[in-house]
């Protein structure tokens, strides 16, 4: 009966306030006091009083903000469990909203850039924010944002507390006008929430408006139950209500079906514009770095190389495939659903246009289909520069080159600058010479080695020795470590067993990923045990079956698997075109037995 | 002193008070009367700046009084369900009190603590229901509240505990000059102290009345006659009610005492008795007049 005392609200929200922080805090600063007497007696070396200052700082910080919001929340509503819920809702909303929106947006608009917008979203809640606290420390400017949300809940709450009625604090909302905002909020939250759920699970349109009016139905009227606190909610008065928010979302969903705005279609002039971004994502735009880049445990990951084109032509041959992708967007839009396959690309663009303003797209195409565009443009100078490191590097900054061979643990290790100069530009030529099929790795085959290039400042430069790569390949028969850098046969490959499964055709092909074949004595065993299968152990044949076998079953006509003589195997395939003629020779009359 | 004026309270779709009005002078005892769920306590908690009304004014001493603290000073409320700090003693809850209004009286606490009877150090939740009561009313009371809101008080008090606790009210309304607002459903209760009595049926007030007008006015007559009743003597006098039980005709009827008996005595009865009526009766008549049946409103 604290209100009947000559006490005005203003002062009791005060001294309440006062009262929580005072238990919030007391036991955090005694903590860093022991801390700090138990680093100093100890003398724990990499623990020193700035740290604990610092992490007693924003510890206070953040429950101070928690404190806050929860308050706040708790003025709005008078269960316990709801406010719990509240605050958390309040503080996680931002973003959670956001992405549920994007989510669901990215359903119905054509090209819509989700993930460029989900790179951007985790800053918009203080909860996803102290996740990655230990790598990016919070900036002033964040503490004063903290700050000043938590003043301004501080006196939310307290005007909201004066407005309360007492005797609704009871209720799960105090507030009337906000039962129906909370209500309708709810209901459209969860409504998306399973409307992408569904989506996720099932892929398909008709399970996500299932996942809507499920979600919807059931956040409609167990808000009701909630705010009436009764089960007696199935009226008429409440389902023409929940029938109502339906018709506005259907027309809602409708608009976006129909892209209203027309935001689909639109493209810029390609005279205004400046530069383009184009890249399989949009990673590398939203990248900042870590302000505390210790905390990744080394410098060694660089900064992402922004996939920005300046070309004249370049960004013609972009727009032109732009322009084909957003022409068939009809088409594509009951497809844009589908799941992805290995075909498939994804395309982020943008556009930064000569007045200052941006344009992003992301689109998931089936690659084939616009091949002929995306190899003038993969295969355009500017793109290979600014997707292979190696081409910008300085060779002054080369330690050493490290070839580690797939399968085995030979390595060759490149420490003479003559030699690194020479393996660098032959690389370098290799990668100006690739095609576009090439750099897809189309053909399916697996490289040789992969290839380190150690730079002075510890960090790495990754890449693989293609099958394709034949510059490489004969500079290092020139510079006679190509023995040591590559599988041999005979020397490292004791023998290959060919089978034409006939399994592998009637593969679901809606399951296109290879099945994990578990490879071991016993299934060796089994398979020489096969009639019909063709053992091969001349050097020769050997090889051809290495430069030819693919990693993929898609397309694979044989199987085959390789004895290495350290014990271990290889299995691959051979898809009827690429294998080898002696192959196709050895299996021609199918349906000879044994 | 306590003037209310179109108050209207909604708990969400429940109107539980429809534009009450009421006025209670400096110095006297208000009895506030209705059955269960009739609005008594939401007007109390209203004026105890309790509840904030949705639409009307509620002021004492021409204060608003909600977020008052000034008024709330000078106000003791004892409300239906009494809420005491946990573990808190009878001296801890006199303390705190003093603490918190500046009025307090400690030499008024000390003296009454004859009255009451019970020992200071102990814990209030290990007193009775009707203990617990009494210490309200023993901190009320040193608080020297120039109001009193009284929800329902006498509940669970012994009787000698009621009369000594409403001889302390009506002492400190005579030397004081308190004003008191007191609720009750039951007008037995409160027929000896108040001075004014307002009926809350449904949320609204049905009727307010000043006692000692009322009993002043209204009055109830056994008269007989020896042969039949003069038909001109209901013209005469309109009745609120009568009645008749054999020759005797009874009859209650409104007006100055002496003009009742002469022109009664004009028409030569055989018996003619002027009776004496409970104040529940009184409203019982009144109210017969509102179209009320009061027998559904009162116990």
């Amino acid at each position: 009966m604290a209100h009947t005392l000559p006490v005005k609200r203003e002062t009791l929200h005060n001294t309440h306030v006062l009262a929580g922080i005072i238990f919030l805090f007391v036991p955090l600063i005694l903590t860093a006091l022991i801390s700090w007497a138990l680093v100093a007696r100890l003398g724990i070396e990499h623990v020193n009083g700035t740290d604990i200052l610092a992490w007693l700082f924003i510890s206070l910080l953040i429950n101070l903000l928690l404190f806050m919001t929860s308050v706040a929340s708790g003025m709005v509503t008078g269960m316990t469990t709801i406010q719990g819920a509240l605050s958390y809702i309040f503080l996680l909303l931002p973003s959670g909203l956001s992405l549920l929106l994007l989510h669901n947006m990215s359903r119905y608009i054509f090209g819509f850039p989700y993930d460029f917008y989900f790179g951007k979203i985790d800053k918009l809640s203080p909860l996803i924010r102290l996740t990655e606290i230990s790598i990016n420390p919070i900036p002033h400017g964040e503490i004063v944002v903290y700050l000043l949300s938590s003043f301004a809940l501080f006196f939310l709450g307290r005007y909201l507390y004066q407005r309360r009625h007492i005797e609704t604090a009871g209720n799960a909302i105090t507030f009337d006008v906000l039962r129906p905002i909370f209500k309708y909020s709810v209901t459209f939250c969860f409504m998306l929430l399973l409307g992408s759920y569904f989506y996720s699970d099932q892929g398909s349109l008709g399970w996500t408006y299932f996942g809507y009016f499920l979600g919807s139905l059931l956040a409609y009227f167990l808000m009701e139950i909630l705010l009436n606190k009764s089960l007696q909610v199935f009226q008429w008065r409440r389902i023409k209500g929940y029938g109502i928010y339906a018709l506005a979302m259907i027309g809602l969903i409708g608009l976006f079906h129909y892209d209203f705005t027309g935001y689909e279609k639109r493209l810029p002039e390609l005279s205004e514009v400046k530069s383009i971004y184009m890249d399989n994502f949009f990673y590398a735009l939203n990248y900042v770095q870590a302000t505390n880049a210790q905390a990744y445990g080394g410098s060694e990951y660089d900064s992402p190389v922004k996939a920005i084109f300046t070309e004249r032509d370049n960004m013609a041959a972009i727009y032109s495939l732009h322009q084909k992708i957003v022409a068939n967007r009809l088409d594509k839009k009951e497809t844009f659903l589908s799941k992805r396959t290995r075909d498939s690309e994804r395309i982020c663009l943008a556009y930064e246009l000569e007045n200052g303003c941006h344009i992003y797209r992301q689109y998931e195409i089936s690659a084939p289909e616009y091949a002929d565009k995306l190899k003038l443009i993969y295969e355009s100078l500017e793109y290979k520069e600014l997707h292979n490191r190696i081409l910008s590097i300085n060779l002054a900054d080369v330690d050493l080159i490290e070839i580690n061979t797939f399968d085995t643990n030979k390595n060759v290790r490149i420490v003479d600058p003559e030699f690194i100069a020479q393996a660098v530009a032959a690389l370098q030529s290799d990668i100006y010479e690739e095609t576009y099929e090439e750099m897809k790795n189309m053909d399916l085959r697996p490289p040789w080695a992969h290839i380190s290039i150690l730079l002075k400042n510890n960090r790495t430069v990754h890449l693989d020795w293609k099958k394709s790569y034949l510059n490489f390949e004969q500079w290092l028969k020139e510079s006679e470590k190509y023995y040591q850098a590559r599988l041999l046969p005979g020397e490292d490959i004791a023998s290959a067993i060919v089978d034409k499964d006939p399994d592998l055709n009637k593969q679901d092909l809606d399951n296109k990923k290879a099945e994990p074949v578990i490879i071991n004595q016993e299934t060796i065993l089994e398979l020489e045990k096969k009639p019909g299968i063709l053992k091969i152990t001349e050097t020769e044949k050997l090889e051809l079956c290495l430069r030819h076998y693919i990693s993929n079953s898609e397309q694979a006509a044989y199987k085959v698997v390789f004895q290495l003589n350290n014990g271990s195997y290889i299995s691959g395939f051979f898809s009827e075109a690429d294998a080898p003629a002696f192959v196709k020779e050895h299996f021609a009359p199918a349906k000879e037995p044994l | 002193m306590i003037e209310v004026e179109g108050v209207s309270k909604q708990f969400q779709e429940l109107e539980a008070l429809k534009d009450v009005s009421l006025s209670v002078h400096k110095g006297s005892i208000y009895g506030l009367v209705g059955s269960n769920g009739a609005g008594k306590t939401t007007l109390l908690k209203l004026l105890a700046g309790i509840y904030r009304q949705n639409s009307g004014a509620l002021t004492i001493d021409s204060q608003p009084v909600f977020e008052n603290d000034a008024i709330k000073t000078r106000t003791a409320f004892i409300p239906d369900l009494l809420y005491f700090f946990p573990n808190f003693s009878v001296q801890d809850v006199a303390h705190f009190h003093a603490g918190i209004y500046p009025q307090w009286n400690q030499a008024r606490f000390e003296k009454l603590r004859s009255v009451f009877n019970i020992e200071v150090k102990r814990r209030i939740k290990t007193l009775s229901k009707g203990m617990q009561r009494q210490i309200a009313f023993w901190m009320s009371l040193a608080l020297m509240p120039d109001v009193m809101i009284l929800d329902e008080p006498i509940d669970g008090l012994d009787p000698v505990m009621r009369q000594k606790v409403k001889n302390l009210i009506i002492q400190d309304v005579a030397e004081r000059e308190m004003t008191v607002m007191i609720s009750s459903h039951n007008l037995r209760d409160l027929e000896d102290i108040c001075d004014n009595i307002g009926i809350l049926h449904q949320g609204e007030m049905l009727i307010q009345k000043d006692l000692d007008d009322l009993k002043a006015d209204v009055h109830k007559i056994q008269i007989a006659f020896s042969g039949d009743v003069p038909p001109t003597l209901l013209q005469d006098m309109p009745a609120l009610y009568q009645e008749k039980r054999g020759s005797v005709l009874i009859l209650i009827v409104r007006g100055v005492y002496e003009d009742i008996i002469r022109s009664m005595q004009s028409y030569h009865p055989a018996v003619l008795d002027i009776l004496p009526l409970t104040l529940e009766e009184i409203f019982i008549y009144e109210m017969g007049d509102h179209g009320y049946e009061i027998k559904n409103i009162l116990y």
